[in-house]
């Protein structure tokens, strides 16, 4: 491949080796972190955030060091009289952050540390005609949201509240003729979007539905000569795009139509070196979003020191196994 | 700060948006520190906010209203309105206060059009912030369109863009100006985009068969022109596709006349083979841009899909088209491979990344297309 238009330079001052240790202490200090503005600007995701924490630090095979039960009673504050989660106490529930607290629960051991019942009843309610789900009560519609709803329910081993075959459906009229997913019926193709529909086809077993060459030649397209992938054409790299990415060519069984060694050594070039944490591009700021996606993308190319992720539900794989949830995967 | 100057700032920025209604920017001012004057700024319809300020009163105003959540009494004080704008004007992404909104408005204590203003003044300092649009498509949805609101809707006089009051119909046509606008600010503005694609469902679902003619010519000739600006982005010409898509589907339901679109089309395939060319000039033009590869292969996917048919339906169009679609090859059809296969020859080593992005096409064309 020659140069590129839309690409990033990787050069020898970026880092080349897995920071195991950099990454978990950026990871508790975060969480110890209580700076009351930006405690305030990020409150609206809070859920999200505990999510993409404790996943990382699990990877990094050191969840023991985050107070659990301080977790455990922050997810059971955020549980609504109707049974759906909110980011953080006193704001409102969604699908979003009620997948996000289920996660969290499962991963902690603690699901039944809440009213399970009622969260499947909020979840089952939301489903539309059409096999659609709303993301809450005020009715806004996305292929997210069906991967929220059918991954949350999954989770708690009752699928079998809501009509699956209808959410199937929608989900494949969100399908292009290139072969990607888009929010909607008509909408672009994305590659977030993608991950998520792809995702629910796995869960409900279904991927034998699309036609998997196209979309997966679509996916490996968006790898760019410095090794990392972009969410649509002609975008810059970026990490957490990289994880849409390539777990959803995992899905399909075609991880190795992408170049593995490059792709490692872009992520691994998003690292900073000083603060831990992964960025989207070599040189910008950290977050907790791509020190997640960074970890499990590297995962899923096989890297040893973390544990091993599951594609689907970008959790630690043990985790699914204990609870006996197992996904598609194609292979070909 | 004293809360008593945090009021003053609050009730300042509200008092401005309710008597302006003609608002059209909001963005914050990079001050250095304190001075001693209002760090509100209103000139010429525009609102600036001085950065200085802004740490403190945002907090302020997002602890008041997160109390007054606490306690379930948020729907009847002003001084959670006015909190609600105030962190949405800097914070738009916290769901949960545009929802406190939706209930204020839905009691009728909040006029609909002050907040398809705030929307709006969003969008001017985050062109692609989600929230805003969905907003906006809630307020039409629940308020706008909905005759059971009530008194919400009784109040709504639909000054949505420059104060001058309209019907259902001039708020819609006006959003794809509103959309035009966001999508020039962030390029590949995925939910600009939809946004558009979303008016354009719920504008040809509303109008009479000539206004539809109207609608689908227009967003016809300036996506091609939007299109031939903007030759990176993907987005436009997704949309452009599904307006080809639009097109076809009023014309096969007898909403529209095709030559009222274009004078030279009759058929729908002629909607695509004439894009396929255009295509091709642009190309010519543009030869490094993977989006119009990208668009080249939808308008290929559909005319294949089109050709196999028949000329029968082209909608509703099937998701992933595979190459068993095709069972007689129309010789048409082959001439318009044919022509591919060659095209790529002839405007082949511009550069390393044009000779990768043909390789690719070419690739696609294998696997997918029947030759
Ligand atoms: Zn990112």
């Amino acid at each position: 491949m020659g140069s590129h238009p839309k690409d990033v330079e990787i050069t020898d001052a970026h880092p080349k080796t897995l920071l195991n240790q950099k990454h978990a202490e950026y990871i508790i200090n975060y969480s110890k972190k209580k700076d009351d503005y930006e405690y305030t600007m990020t409150e609206h995701f809070r859920m999200s955030g505990i999510y993409w924490g404790l996943t990382a630090l699990d990877l990094l095979g050191q969840l023991e060091k985050l107070n659990k039960d301080e977790v455990i009673d922050f997810v059971k504050q955020c549980q609504s009289s109707n049974g759906g989660f909110s980011p953080s106490i006193g704001h409102d529930p969604h699908l979003l952050y009620t997948l996000s607290s289920i996660q969290v629960l499962v991963l902690l051991k603690a699901i039944d540390k809440v009213d399970t019942e009622k969260t499947v009843e909020y979840i089952s309610k939301l489903q539309n005609e059409d096999g659609s789900f709303s993301g809450d009560e005020w009715g806004e519609v996305d292929s997210r949201f069906s991967f929220c709803a059918v991954a949350s329910l999954t989770l708690l081993n009752r699928l079998d509240t809501i009509d699956v075959e209808k959410a199937v459906q929608f989900v494949l009229q969100c399908q292009n003729v290139d072969g990607g997913f888009g929010t909607r019926p008509g909408s672009e193709s994305h590659s977030g979007q993608i991950y998520c529909c792809l995702g629910l086809l796995s869960i409900t077993k279904q991927l034998h539905r699309i036609n998997s060459d196209l979309l997966g030649w679509w996916l490996c397209e968006r790898q760019l000569p410095s090794g990392g992938l972009n969410g649509r054409p002609e975008k810059l790299p970026d990490v957490c795009y990289s994880w849409w990415v390539l777990s959803s060519l995992t899905m399909l069984g075609r991880l190795h139509w992408i170049n593995r060694e490059k792709m490692v050594k872009f992520i691994l070039a998003t690292q900073d070196p000083e603060s831990g944490g992964f960025t989207d591009r070599p040189g910008d700021m950290v977050d907790l979003y791509h020190t997640l996606f960074g970890l499990a993308g590297l995962s899923l190319l096989g890297e040893k020191s973390l544990k091993k992720i599951n594609p689907v539900f970008c959790m630690p794989q043990y985790v699914l196994d204990q609870i006996g949830v197992n996904v598609q995967i194609l292979s070909i | 700060m004293e809360e008593a100057t945090c009021e003053r700032i609050i009730k300042s920025v509200d008092t401005i948006i309710r008597k302006d209604s003609a608002l059209n920017e909001f963005g914050i001012i990079q001050s250095a520190s304190e001075v001693n004057k209002s760090p509100v700024i209103h000139i010429d319809h525009k609102l600036g906010l001085e950065s200085w300020c802004v740490k403190y009163v945002y907090k302020y105003a997002y602890t008041v209203v997160m109390r007054y959540s606490s306690i379930g009494g948020y729907n009847y004080s002003e001084s959670v309105i006015r909190g609600t704008q105030f962190c949405l004007l800097l914070k738009p992404e916290v769901t949960t206060f545009w929802n406190i909104r939706k209930k204020i408005i839905l009691k009728g204590l909040l006029n609909a059009d002050v907040d398809l203003l705030l929307s709006r003044l969003v969008l001017t300092l985050k062109p692609k912030c989600i929230e805003a649009f969905q907003h906006r498509r809630w307020l039409y949805s629940a308020v706008l369109s909905d005759q059971n609101s009530g008194s919400a809707r009784n109040n709504v006089i639909l000054n949505n863009n420059i104060g001058v009051p309209g019907t259902l119909k001039d708020f819609l046509w006006a959003e794809l100006d509103l959309c035009t606008w966001t999508a020039s600010k962030k390029p590949n503005n995925y939910h600009s985009w939809n946004h558009r694609l979303w008016v354009v469902k719920k504008l040809s679902s509303s109008v009479e068969d000539t206004e539809i003619s109207e609608l689908l010519k227009v967003e016809y000739n300036s996506s091609k022109t939007w299109i031939s600006y903007h030759v990176s982005e993907h987005s436009g010409m997704h949309y452009r596709f599904k307006i080809l898509d639009e097109i076809c589907c009023a014309f096969e339901k007898g909403r529209l006349n095709l030559v009222y679109i274009d004078s030279n089309l009759n058929t729908v395939k002629e909607i695509y083979l004439k894009d396929l060319k255009l295509s091709e000039d642009w190309l010519q033009s543009y030869p490094d841009h993977e989006a119009l590869f990208y668009y080249r292969r939808n308008i290929l996917a559909k005319l294949q899909y089109l050709f196999s048919n028949n000329g029968q339906k082209a909608s509703p169009p099937p998701p992933a088209y595979k190459r068993s679609c095709i069972e007689t090859i129309d010789s048409e059809w082959n001439a318009v491979i044919q022509r591919e296969l060659k095209l790529f020859e002839e405007i082949k080593g511009h550069s390393d990344h044009y000779t990768q992005l043909c390789r690719q096409h070419l690739n696609w064309i294998n696997n997918n297309i029947s030759y």
